[in-house]
């Protein structure tokens, strides 16, 4: 209503209106960095991971006893475990893997296309017992689960053709599949590795996993070796239950475990918290960077808080002058209302680019992620609120400034 | 005068309590903020052993893959560990003043009270050397000797927590213990010791505390202890028995070495080219020559001790402090400009600019020191909330250095913030407030 | 045009109160030109504020232009300030920031007038006081005489029924005072209702009638008689 004379007003020698505008635009420009990270982190770990992870209970186990150095007697521990996880009550599947997805360890190799002069790429995978779909709860998209065919006959370790090639039929994702194959016809295609001694056909692809490092930019790239996983040190075993009944298995398994052997240390947690535990720092840093934003907010606003309340104390005979000349007090407050956000407008126009340009040093200090605009809008509009709600008090004394100050001499 | 000065600045600090709270609050907030993460990031990137700083390094060897670099992202860089066999041979020569190649590893303890679990202990295997290259403090005993170290012994050093465990704290020298299926005599217990960050291995965690239990490393050949941390391998292997590993390309071994002199860089920096070129006869070590001997700090800087969010989270903890300034000049602007009729009579009563313009820069500095102080404590609460969020142990301490650089860094910015509006305040004419308006 | 009955207002501080008005009554009628004199502390400035309804009042009855505004609501209170009343002030209270037209535009913004129009009011009134070319300048930059001018015009902008002028000429040498009383005559002669409080018998004498005040009472006084006020003009600066 009054928007020109406002203006007119605040351009004339105020250098704290300038301060003001400039400690908003700076705020603006860190606010936004900061919740660029935020955004980041939360969309990595809101991921679908592709498996059923509230449902699945991890069990490590370690043995204590030298008797797993033998082979056969690990494999019978291990078929004895895989036994026995299966017939407790409410699981679904159980199989053991020799790393945990999720985890933040696991191991990885090289592998091309078969026939193929596109370069190595780094594949996580699995050595995996039977039911690793089942149990995981992740989807087979084309092709077929492994079978017992896929493994190596009792007391081999390995599948080697005649001319020693080791040869394996193993599940990928479809992420990694379409790597190799972008194309799409990965199926029934061969991967290699580098010296050509290992040759995996692929038999299956599952729709969507991640593998033990969700947020990295391979994370959803997964490869199912069928090899039995168990050393001397370790074996892990994933079992999955029926929807709420993890705590359940949880309470007695340990137990019965250590019934089949006694020698060994068992741990159990759920995928769930191993997920947690990866994402750990990234929720840390979260907290941080938001615990920045809010101190960013205290700030700011109380420096429009104080700006506000000179701008009122200055100018309270002026005020009554204005309530005189017929100012209704919603008049008033509009006025103190309008130019705060005046001078937020003025001040987030400039934290704009200031957000695009501290955004631009960042990512090439320290690789941070890219600003978008819904953000950046989003940022503008929740700062135009705070500065608001900042000045609203000032405002309000404001407002009470009776109309009688105006004939007061001094 | 200087007294009367701060009475004036401290009465008109007084005068109006909510306003000078706010600005308090806005520097201290400030101050808090930018200390915890200069605290945090100066604790992260300190070197662990400055005394030894330009004298530690680790060694690294371009033993790769000749047909792809190590990394293809860092083409130039050898390989972050080492092969056993490369590793053994290069900390077998006389330069270095001490020098150390090891892993880490988890094995079972089986504690003699039968009450107690059997428990998985982190342990490193390493020689000797291990324990004075990184001056690790010894509470009881010693080192094993290298006789121990040449015939594999079964001999162990302990750190101070499992002493305790084990042995209620005692000085246990000479007694046994039993690890997976043999017995281990003590050699030595150390006292407490956890360098920051645990620099002689940051491969899986570089907080964590160091290992439990240390082990003649030669023990490996026998127990065939596999490797706990990081290991890749370019070349693929049969793998039937554990000595195959050891013969193998696969890289998951550690070394450090100390250099005192240029002379033993030179010779060493030599005798390691020599080594590979050796090598090479034997059809390995076919890429370009590439042995570094890497100082600390920089091995700590390729291993990203510092994450990029911390150096993210200085950079906008600055910027902060910059907001908070700015903050800080508005309000004092404003409440030194409210001022103004006072001002016209100290002038017309004979006060000068320069000293009108003292009492508030005064007035600013009062401001920021209690500032400064409350910001002391907010970055306390701060580094503690950063420890218990990464669960580190940032070790930090409130001790002259930082109230120090907490203090001068509030002192700045308070001069910084207030040079404009006292000087602004100083050139207000004495005649215009004294007339009656 | 005003009719005041039995106006009363006490001012209590915890220890002290102060009758500003006791049982006033006053009858101003329209189109005349007033001036309200009285000593310092006698509730001249009261009486402004109550007749300009920038105060309230404890008892009696306050008619303004024909309406009861005894006991009107803040927002219809600043409708007949804005509407019917132009206030000019010894201190001009013009507004530091704004420039002579939109000072002078501030009173026609509240009362929601088009463009337009405004345009044209502050013209015309900016023409009474002869200021029209001074439209882009601070108050900063114009004489103490052209600021209350300023002032005059801001007043009647809104084409009030009533003016009330509280010391108009006080801030002012005697040559811009003059001007100024000129200026309030002229008002005046096209009818608009003129009340002035002074302490200048001289300039009061100008006025058509006048009212004395004394401890808030009005006091009869024969016009060609005026009496010695207690009180010189240097006693009462900073009333």
């Amino acid at each position: 209503m009054e928007f020109g004379p406002i203006v007119r007003s605040l351009f004339h020698n105020k250098t704290r209106f300038w301060l003001v505008t400039l400690e908003i635009a700076l705020t603006l420009a860190l606010v936004i960095n900061c919740a660029v990270y935020i955004l980041d982190m939360g969309s990595k770990m809101n991921r679908d991971t592709g498996m059923d992870i509230e449902n699945i209970l991890v069990v490590h186990t370690e043995p204590v006893s030298p008797d797993f150095k033998d082979e056969t007697f690990l494999s019978q521990v291990r078929d004895e475990d895989l036994r026995l996880l299966a017939a407790q009550p409410g699981v679904l599947s159980a199989t053991a893997f020799h790393q945990i997805p999720l985890s933040g360890s696991g191991s990885s190799a090289g592998r091309r296309a078969e026939g193929s002069d596109l370069n190595t790429i780094v594949i996580p995978y699995y050595l995996v017992t039977m039911n690793a779909l089942r149990t995981l709860g992740a989807e087979l998209e084309s092709g077929r689960d492994l079978m017992a065919s896929d493994y190596p006959p009792a007391g081999q370790d390995d599948i080697r053709d005649d001319d020693g090639v080791q040869r394996f039929n193993v599940l990928v994702t479809r992420s990694f599949a379409d790597k190799l194959f972008p194309d799409g016809d990965a199926l029934g295609k061969a991967v290699v590795n580098n010296d050509g001694t290992s040759v995996q056909t692929i038999v299956g692809i599952i729709k969507h996993m991640n593998n033990s490092w969700p947020t990295s930019d391979f994370g959803s790239d997964v490869m199912l070796f069928p090899l039995k996983p168990g050393t001397a040190e370790r074996m892990r075993y994933l079992v999955r239950t029926r929807p709420g009944g993890l705590d359940a298995l949880a309470a007695t398994l340990e137990e019965s475990m250590l019934t089949t052997n006694p020698d060994r240390i068992i741990t159990l947690t759920s995928l769930a918290e191993v997920r947690d535990d990866t994402f750990s720092e990234d929720v840390a840093l979260v907290k941080i960077f938001g615990g920045v934003i809010v101190l960013l907010f205290v700030v700011t606003s109380l420096g429009i808080f104080g700006l506000a309340s000179f701008s009122v104390t200055e100018r309270t005979r002026q005020i009554g002058t204005r309530r005189a000349l017929g100012a209704t007090r919603a008049a008033i407050l509009r006025y103190f209302l309008i130019e705060t956000w005046v001078i937020t407008g003025i001040g987030l126009t400039l934290g704009t680019g200031m957000a695009f340009g501290l955004n631009m040093a960042l990512a090439s200090i320290a690789d941070s992620p890219r600003l978008e605009l819904p953000l950046l809008l989003t940022g503008i509009v929740v700062f135009w609120l705070v500065g608001m709600l900042a000045a609203l008090l000032p405002a309000m004394r404001a407002m009470m400034v009776p109309p009688v100050l105006a004939t007061r001499t001094v | 005068m200087f007294s009367y000065l701060l009475l004036t600045a401290w009465r008109s600090l007084k005068r109006n309590p909510f306003l000078s709270l706010l600005v308090v609050v806005g520097i201290a907030l400030g101050i808090g903020v930018s200390t915890t993460f200069v605290t945090a990031v100066y604790r992260l990137s300190l070197h662990p052993v400055p005394e030894k700083e330009d004298r530690l390094f680790y060694v690294r060897m371009d033993s790769w893959n000749p047909e792809r670099p190590w990394r293809d992202s860092l083409p130039d860089d050898p390989p972050d560990q080492m092969t056993w066999r490369d590793a053994l041979e290069v900390t077998s020569g006389d330069i270095p003043t001490h020098q150390t190649f090891m892993y880490k590893a988890e094995l079972t303890v089986h504690p003699e009270d039968k009450d107690m679990r059997p428990f998985r202990a982190s342990t490193r295997l390493c020689t000797n050397d291990f324990f004075a290259l990184f001056e690790v403090p010894f509470q009881y005993g010693g080192p094993w000797s290298n006789a121990a170290d040449a015939a594999a012994e079964q001999v162990l050093v302990l750190d101070h927590a499992t002493n305790a465990k084990m042995f209620g704290g005692e000085d246990s020298v000479g007694r046994t213990l039993r690890i997976e299926d043999r017995e281990f005599m003590v050699a030595g217990v150390m006292a407490p010791w956890r360098p920051i960050p645990k620099y002689y291995d940051t491969h899986n965690n570089p907080f964590e505390d160091p290992e439990e239990i240390f082990l003649p490393i030669l023990l490996s050949e026998s127990m065939e202890i596999n490797g706990a941390g990081n290991d890749s391998n370019w070349k693929g292997y049969e793998r039937n028995e554990y000595a195959d590993t050891l013969a193998s390309e696969r890289i998951w071994i550690q070394t450090w070495v100390q250099l005192d002199t240029q002379r033993q860089k030179d010779d060493y920096a030599a005798f390691l080219d020599a080594y590979a070129l050796d090598q090479r006869k034997m059809g390995r070590f076919e890429r370009p020559l590439n042995n570094w001997t890497q100082e600390t700090a920089a091995w700590m800087r390729d291993q990203h001790i510092v994450p990029a969010e911390a150096k993210t989270l200085l950079i906008i903890s600055l910027l902060f402090l910059v907001v908070c300034s700015v903050n800080l000049i508005g309000i004092l602007l404003g409440k030194f400009l409210a001022r103004a009729p006072e001002i016209g009579v100290r002038r017309a009563l004979g006060a000068s600019r320069g000293t009108i313009f003292m009492q508030h820069l005064l007035e600013c500095e009062i401001i920021a020191a209690v500032g400064g102080l409350a910001g002391l404590g907010l970055s306390v609460l701060g580094l503690w909330t950063i420890e218990a969020l990464f669960v580190i142990d940032l070790n930090f301490k409130l001790d002259l250095n930082m109230v120090g650089a907490g203090m001068l860094l509030a002192l700045v910015a308070g001069l910084l913030a207030g040079t404009y509006p006292a000087y602004r305040v100083c050139r207000i004419p004495p005649a215009q407030y004294l007339k009656a308006q | 045009m005003l009719e005041m009955k039995n106006i009363s207002k006490v001012y209590r501080t915890e220890h002290v109160e102060t009758h500003a008005l006791s049982e006033l009554t006053v009858t101003v009628e329209a189109g005349s030109f007033v001036a309200v004199m009285g000593p310092s502390g006698c509730g001249k400035t009261t009486f402004l504020n109550t007749a300009g309804l920038l105060d309230t009042f404890d008892t009696g009855t306050y008619h303004l232009d024909g309406q009861d505004v005894s006991k009107l609501k803040d927002r219809e209170m600043s409708r007949i300030r804005n509407e019917k009343i132009g206030f000019i002030f010894q201190t001009f209270n013009l507004i530091p920031d704004l420039n002579v037209f939109d000072n002078v535009d501030v009173p026609l913004r509240y009362r929601g007038m088009p463009a337009g129009a405004r345009r044209q009011a502050i013209q015309e009134s900016l023409d009474i006081v002869g200021l029209s070319s001074r439209l882009k300048h601070l108050p900063s930059q114009l004489s103490g005489g052209q600021q209350q001018r300023v002032a005059i015009a801001r007043a009647l902008a809104g084409t009030p029924r009533l003016i009330l002028a509280d010391e108009p000429t006080g801030n002012l040498d005697s040559a811009m005072a003059n001007d100024i009383m000129d200026l309030l005559e002229k008002i005046n002669e096209t009818g608009t209702t003129v009340i002035m409080v002074t302490h200048d018998p001289e300039l009061a004498n100008r006025a058509h009638r006048q009212i004395h005040l004394l401890d808030g009472r009005q006091i009869d006084l024969e016009m060609d008689e005026p009496v010695p006020l207690a009180g010189d003009r240097a006693a009462t600066v900073g009333e």
